[in-house]
Parts: C-alpha cells; structure tokens; sequence
C-alpha cells in the first residue's frame, strides 16, 4: 500500500480543491503538498479554514477538485475508509457527551476508530489522557469538567492509535498559556509520526510549533512557506510613528503615542524589524 | 495530632525487615496508625525492592479502576439520554397502544395506526447529531456513516417487534392486528432511512410519513364510511403486505447504494 | 508514581491535602488523589501484611482489594479517626479474605452463632504503647502472643482471628482467656 503521493511525496496534496455553498465559495481552487511536520493555517474568521480542514479530514466532499490523503483518495468509499483508520481529526468547538467520562469517551472513540483489543484501548486512552494532563481527572464526568479540560479530552480522542495525518481545528482554544505550552510538546511528538495540520488565530503558536505555515483568506491559500519568511515579507515596510500616516495600509496604536503602519514607507520613516504579525497582516490585507 | 515521640531509623528499619521483637512491634504498628511521619519514614527506610512492589501493586491496582465498565453495545445504542428517551418512548407507545384499544372497544385500529411510528421514530432518532457522544470527532472514524445509523435504529427499534407483537396478543387483539403492522413499519422505517441519504432532514420526513400513516389508517373508521375490521382486513391483505415488502427491501437497497451519502456527501 | 507532569496543572509540587481531604476527592473519582493515597500508606501497609503473611501474591491481592474499596466505596470512611486506621481494617480483613477457607455452608452458619465481641479490656489494651503491659506481653509464649495480636491489636473479632491463624474459634477464646489471665498476674 502506498503510503504517500508517488509523484509529489506529500501525505497530503491538493489540486484545485473547491467547495461551495451555495452563492458562497467557501474554499476556492486551493492547492496544497505538504510532508512531515507541523503545518500552521492562519486566516481571518470566515477563510474558510474550517472547511477546508473538514474536507482534509474526509467529514467533507469537495465539490471539485482532487484530494490526495496518505496517497489515498478520500472520495472512493474503500480508500476513504483506509484513511479514517490512520488520521486524527479534532473539530472546531467539539461537543462531547458529558455523561462519559474523559477514560470512557477516548475508549469509545477508539472503539469508533475499530481498535478491538480492550487492554490495548484501556492502555492508549491512560497514555493519551496522561500526556494530556488529565491523568487525575479521567473518571469524573465531562460536564464536570473546564472547557479546557472538554478540549484535551476531544484532543486525546484525536490523537488515539498515533494517527499518520492529525487534522485539529483551533486545538489551543480554551486553554491557558501554560496548557498551550504542554500541548505543543505532546503535538511535536506526534509530528514524528506524520503531518499535524492545525488552525490557529495565534501567530506565537506557529512561530512556536510550526515548520509550515499557511495563511488563508477568503477561500484562497494567499501565502505558503516558513514562518521566519512570513515574518520576513513583511521586512521594509513595517515603520512607527507618533501620529497617522496616509501612505500605510494598515495602522493600529501599539502603546501611549506610538503607531505601527504597514505599507509603503515614506522618506525617513523609522522602519522596525518586521514580525510574524506583521507578515501576516500584510499578506492578508493584499489578498484583499 | 501532635506526637510525643517518633521511632528511631533502627526501629522502623527492623520492623519493616522483620526482625523486630513482638512488642515492639505491636507499639509500633499501633504507632504508625496515628504517625504520619514515621510513616513517610518507615517507606524511605524500607528495602530497595519495596519501591518496585509498589510500582507493580499501583500499575495492578490502576488496570482494575481504568478499565471502561460500559459495553460497547449500551455505548453505541443506548448511552446518551436522547436514545434512551426515545427506546422508553417507543416501548411505551407499543405497550400503551393495545391497552387503550382494549379500554375503548377498539373502534379504531389504534395498534395499526400508532405502532409503525416506533421503528419509524427509531431511524429518525439514530440520524440525529445529538445522539453520536463524540460529535462531530465521531464522523472522521472509520465506523462513521450507515453502519452506526442502522446499528441504532435496529437497537431502539428491535424492541418494539416483541412488545408491539406480544401487547397486542396480550390484551386479546387478533393475530392480523397484531403482526399487521410489521412491514408497513419496516416500509416507513425504510423510507426515512433513505431520506437520511438525502439532503431532506430525516425527521422532517419522519413526521409527515408517520402523519400520514396514522391519518389514513385511523381516519375511514373514525369518521365511520368503514368500519375498523375493514381498515385491519385491508392493511393485513396480501396486496398491502407484499406492497409494503417491495418498499422496505427497495429502500434499503437504495439507501445501501447511496451509503456514501449518509457520512460523506452531507453538507451540513 | 514517577509520573511526569509536563506543566499541564499548577499543583505540581507534592500534593499537600490531608488523608481526610484526599478520601473526599476520591469520592469525586479523583485519581490523583487515590495516587496521592496509595503513595503515602501502600509501603506501611504492606509491610504489616507482610508480617502477617509471608505470601507475596496474596499482600499483593489484599493491597489491590484494599485500595479498591477506597476507590469504590470511599463512603466507607465516616470521617472521624484517623484515615491510617481505617485503611489498615480494609486492608487486614482483605488479607483475611484472601487466607480464608472456603468453608462449606453448614461450616459459615454454625461458626456465625458464635457472636464475637470486643471487651473494654482489650480496647485499652490496644492504646498501650510502653508500659508493663508491653514487658507483659512479650512474656507471653508465642501462641498467646499472635492470638493477642490479632484480637487486640489488629482488631479481628474471634472468627476472623481463627481464620488468620488458622485454629478453632474456640482455641481463640480460650487462648485469649488464658492471656488475659497471664497478663493481669504479670500486672498486678
């Protein structure tokens, strides 16, 4: 069985991958290879992110263009079935059933992903929940617990059985600095394995955690590479000054009488070193 | 509680070797059970290998506590509070149905218009989101789609074959009201498994089929152009019967044929 | 347990609850704190298994049976005393249920008439620590010793002293009636 993409090498490749609703295009023509490692994908509210990552996670069907998970083909039902037994998805906001506890429901999704070795599953949601902090936690019932505690538990759900190709959406929500920090050593060992693809809103997680990222906006993938070059696109035309400036694209106030601006700096402008911020703003503002 | 002594090392180090003598022994366990500190001593002090039994006595104890106690059956048929609700529903129309027919002198054939509902009220339970305990994380697995759908229908609904079949008998119902009502079940129940297929809400179908059903059952006898007997004699009628068979088995097969749907191809 | 925390909770130090604060958190299925529980008394415990029984597998049992029960009956604890005393009465009728013969039925009912009872004497006996009572005692012969040891001290009733020791439940009480005898002359 082949494992990845003969002619790219990717785990994971698209090609003009489009779906709509009606009027709307929620993910336009996107195309995408990507390898091992951690793939960040950043983008405004309503990118589309969400539904591309479905789509990823076979939950979706394109309406057009081609999917390539594993090297398998997610819209033939025999390979699609061969790719939900080696993929991890945790959806955005998941909505778990309080009355199990964080042991029963990994259990049960373990069972959903058709692991039948009781001692097996019992043993991989200790671990998973373990890695996740939620060791003292895994026999009260899940109503009782935070939303962050709900997330790790989906979470450990997701990462059940060492998926090759883990799809998370927003997998940071609801947890605190320090949780955000635990969480990306526990998503760094599951890169060893395969790809991780997860949506975030926060630039320091994919300075952080990502070899890839992905900026998204409006259905369309608008900038691709490194996260040191998305900072870096941004290089020369980052400047501050005290007041605005009519030439910037974008300004916003960053403390007591001090502005950053994006664009076109004008003549003798003080221009900063650029950020992944930075970056970011700017490739969106110019897909715009 | 305050201590006014605490065991010396020699003293916790014979006890826990076993060479201590009986009395002292016996002071000290009485010692221990108030001690906190001599307690955290007493393992300190203990031999190496006490360390290892009681890594293999907690890796023992922890496989017992962490073992799911819930079978996957329960798990995947019964075990959120909508499918609960729905299999007690069902199985107290099905007992209800005939016992009210019996009360009332049956004028209207309550049994055949009401109990097709269960298993029809079943398959548009299974396909709600509400019912899956992992959401959405649930539709990523290789188990998603029609096979989990059927598998809850068929628990919540199974029931109803015994009970609708057996209450009727019981409250002395003829044997034709009785299973006359199994394939125009299985037919509905069929339907709005198709539906499922579709982009139609299955419920949506559910309450119109089910209306339906129970309108033009119950509506000849109830407004009196044909007695009840009738509407039983035609619904157990060899026509209706096979009609009913052809439904349920076509859509089936449809709805087997279009499973991809049921997982994949919806876009909500 | 030598488990690692990697900073997902902000207890990491060692856990500073009282016994009687971690069995109500167990009562909450808090793991952690039947953990916390099992780390603080399983090495005193099973050392005094072991002293009354030199058989591995069954300490290991009666320790799994005692924590267990935490685990699920920690409504067991009433909440007075001390948490130690009530683990060890868990712990020391688990060992017994490990050791006990499956007697036949007619065996259980004729031993069952036999009411045991706890006098006041042994219940003082049971607070002494150093004294007379402790020179006393251990001039008892062996026999009387573990008979007292295990009525007194371990708090057994008389059938289940017999069944740890593995002679009649008359013995017991005669036994018990001879050292109650022996230490009252050596007290006096």
């Amino acid at each position: 069985m082949t494992t990845t993409d003969t002619v790219t090498g990717a785990l994971l490749a698209t090609t003009g991958l489009t779906k709509r609703y009606g009027p709307l295009t929620a993910v336009d023509h996107v195309d995408l290879s990507l390898g091992r490692g951690i793939v960040g994908l950043l983008g405004p509210n309503g990118a589309g992110k969400t539904t591309l990552l479905r789509i990823l996670a076979t939950v979706l069907s394109p309406d057009a263009g081609d999917v390539r998970l594993l090297g398998l083909d997610p819209t033939e039902p025999k390979e699609r079935l061969e790719i939900r037994r080696r993929i991890g998805f945790l959806p955005q906001s998941p909505r778990l059933y309080g009355g199990f506890t964080p042991l029963e429901m990994v259990d049960y999704v373990a069972i959903l992903k058709e692991h039948t070795d009781k001692t097996w599953r019992r043993n991989e949601a200790r671990a998973a929940l373990e890695a996740l902090g939620l060791g003292d936690r895994m026999h009260q019932r899940i109503r009782t617990l935070s939303g962050g505690m709900q997330q790790r538990v989906a979470l450990a759900a997701a990462l059940i059985g060492t998926p090759q190709l883990l799809v998370l959406d927003e997998p940071a929500t609801g947890l605190d600095p320090e949780q955000r920090i635990a969480l990306r050593s526990v998503l760094a060992g599951c890169a060893d394995e395969g790809t991780v693809l997860l949506s975030t809103h926060n630039t320091a997680e994919v300075s952080a955690l990502c070899q890839h990222v992905l900026v998204m906006d409006q259905g369309r993938i608008c900038w691709s590479g490194a996260p040191e070059d998305l900072a870096a696109a941004a290089q020369g035309q980052v400047w501050e000054s005290p007041h605005d400036e009519p030439t910037a694209v974008r300004s916003w106030l960053t403390g007591p009488g001090n502005r950053r601006h994006l664009g076109t700096p004008p003549e003798g402008a003080r221009v900063v070193t650029s950020t992944l911020d930075d970056g970011y703003l700017l490739v969106t503002r110019l897909a715009r | 509680m305050t201590q006014t002594w605490h065991a010396d090392d020699e003293t916790l180090r014979s006890w826990a070797g076993g060479t201590a003598a009986p009395v002292l022994a016996a002071s000290l366990e009485a010692h221990l059970l108030r001690c906190d500190e001599c307690r955290r001593r007493m393992a300190s002090l203990a031999p190496s290998t006490t360390a290892s039994d009681a890594v293999r006595r907690w890796d023992a104890l922890a496989d017992e506590i962490d073992r799911p106690r819930t079978t996957p059956l329960t798990r995947l048929g019964l075990s959120t509070p909508g499918l609960r609700a729905a299999w007690l529903g069902a199985v107290l129309v099905l007992l209800l149905a005939p016992a009210t027919v019996a009360a009332m002198g049956g004028r209207i054939p309550l049994v055949l218009a009401v109990a097709p509902l269960a298993p029809l009220a079943a398959v548009a339970l299974a396909y709600r989101a509400s019912v899956e305990p992992a959401g959405q994380l649930a539709l990523a697995t290789p188990s998603a789609g029609l096979r989990v759908v059927a598998a809850r229908a068929l628990v919540v609904a199974l029931p109803a074959v015994p009970l609708g079949v057996g209450g009727a008998l019981a409250f002395g119902l003829p044997l034709d009201v009785a299973l006359g009502w199994l394939l125009p079940g299985a037919a509905l129940a069929a339907l709005v498994l198709l539906a499922g297929t579709t982009r139609v809400d299955p419920a949506v179908v559910a309450a119109t089929l089910g209306s339906v059903w129970a309108v033009a059952v119950s509506w000849p006898p109830a407004s009196r152009r044909m007695p009840a007997a009738a509407v039983v004699d035609l619904v157990a009628s060899g026509p209706v019967q096979l009609t009913a068979l052809a439904v349920a088995i076509g859509a089936i097969a449809l709805t087997v044929a279009r499973r991809d749907a049921v997982a994949y191809r919806r876009t909500a | 347990m030598g488990e690692i925390h990697d900073g997902w909770d902000a207890r990491q130090t060692a856990d500073r609850r009282t016994d009687a604060e971690l069995v109500a958190a167990v009562r909450d299925s808090d793991r952690g704190a039947l953990r916390e529980l099992f780390a603080r008394h399983e090495p005193w415990l099973a050392t005094r298994l072991s002293r009354r029984c030199a058989d591995q597998t069954v300490v290991d049992t009666a320790i799994q049976d005692t924590f267990l029960a935490v685990w699920r009956k920690p409504g067991g604890w009433r909440g007075d005393g001390e948490v130690a005393a009530w683990l060890w009465g868990i712990a020391v009728r688990s060992l017994l249920h490990e050791l006990r013969p499956r007697a036949n039925v007619v065996e259980r009912l004729r031993t069952l008439r036999r009411s045991p009872a706890v006098s006041a004497e042994e219940e003082v006996l049971a607070r002494v620590e150093h004294s007379d009572v402790g020179l006393a005692f251990s001039r008892l012969s062996p026999d009387l010793q573990a008979v007292v040891q295990a009525t007194v001290l371990d708090g057994l009733t008389t059938r289940e002293a017999a069944a740890l020791l593995g002679i009649p439940s008359g013995t017991v009480k005669s036994r018990m009636s001879r050292a109650r005898t022996e230490l009252r002359e050596a007290l006096l």
